[in-house]
């Protein structure tokens, strides 16, 4: 069985297809393990924003930590995109949790199917104002 | 024209006197403008005092969800009603006020108005007393 199969991720509530920079969207899911590999899976999102004209090497990859439940395996991340793009997301596990990971999360004991998100500019304010009430 | 003090909007409202076994109801007219989103608006009753305008009375407190439709070119005017806010909380008198706040939308923009709840003991408890008996 290869490093990367160790452990099952199951999304059971993806990101959306397109979204907005500066909303917060939540990825949720569980981790399994299929074999004794120690400690309780962490996981991360893999954040890549993907632009045409760079090649992968130079591309933005970030990393957002999970926050796993205990008992339950279950995990959530949250992604946050700061700008308009098209970003890919894959949700990555590891045995040991990684404080700051900015290099990259290793060793990789499990993957996800990645996610692609439209993020368009964020749409115009939002207002509300309330204008009068009536009591009764 | 709307004025703000302390951070709270006043806007117009009409006057009500109520009974303190009875319930409030407030709509609250509005104007939104931006995506659609779900949020949630609540009303509760105020009073003056040293420190402040509209000290809350939390007993009286009630919130609705609101679902606010997407206007991208212009505002919108809505209404809501808050339903069944309780005033067995308040002691009977004068001078109340009501405050109406918006959540899980940007900020917490904060309106209401002053002096417009007259509150009134409730009704008496049915009583009856046997005065005489004429015996035949």
């Amino acid at each position: 069985m290869a490093l990367e199969d160790m452990i099952k991720i199951e999304i059971t509530k993806p990101l959306p297809e397109t979204g907005e920079a500066g909303i917060v969207y939540k990825i949720e899911g569980k981790a399994k393990m299929f074999g004794p590999i120690g400690a309780f899976p962490w996981v991360y999102a893999e954040v890549k924003k993907k632009e045409w004209y760079k090649p992968e090497i130079l591309e933005e990859t970030s990393f957002e930590r999970g926050f796993p439940i205990p008992v339950t395996g279950s995990f959530t991340i949250d992604f946050k995109p700061e700008k308009a793009g098209i970003y890919e997301v894959t949700v990555l596990a590891t045995p040991a949790p990684l404080s700051f990971p900015v290099v990259g999360v290793f060793p990789v004991t499990g993957k996800a199917d990645m996610m692609k998100v439209a993020v368009g500019a964020p749409v115009e304010e939002k207002v509300i104002q309330v204008e009068s009430l009536i009591l009764s | 024209m709307a004025e703000i003090v302390f951070l709270v909007t006043k806007i117009p409202c009409n006057s009500v006197t109520k009974r303190q076994d009875q319930t409030l109801n407030v709509r609250v007219n509005f104007t939104y403008k931006g995506p659609a989103k779900t949020g949630r608006l609540g009303a509760v009753v105020t009073q003056q005092t040293i420190l402040t305008e509209f000290d809350e009375i939390g007993s009286t407190r009630k919130e609705v969800a609101i679902n606010l439709p997407a206007a991208t070119t212009g505002t919108q005017n809505l209404a809501t009603d808050i339903i069944g806010l309780p005033l067995a909380g308040c002691k009977p008198k004068s001078g109340y006020g009501i405050k109406v706040y918006v959540l899980d939308l940007d900020g917490k923009p904060e309106s209401g108005c002053l002096n417009i709840l007259t509150v009134t003991e409730g009704a008496l408890t049915p009583e009856l007393n046997i005065t005489s008996l004429t015996v035949s």
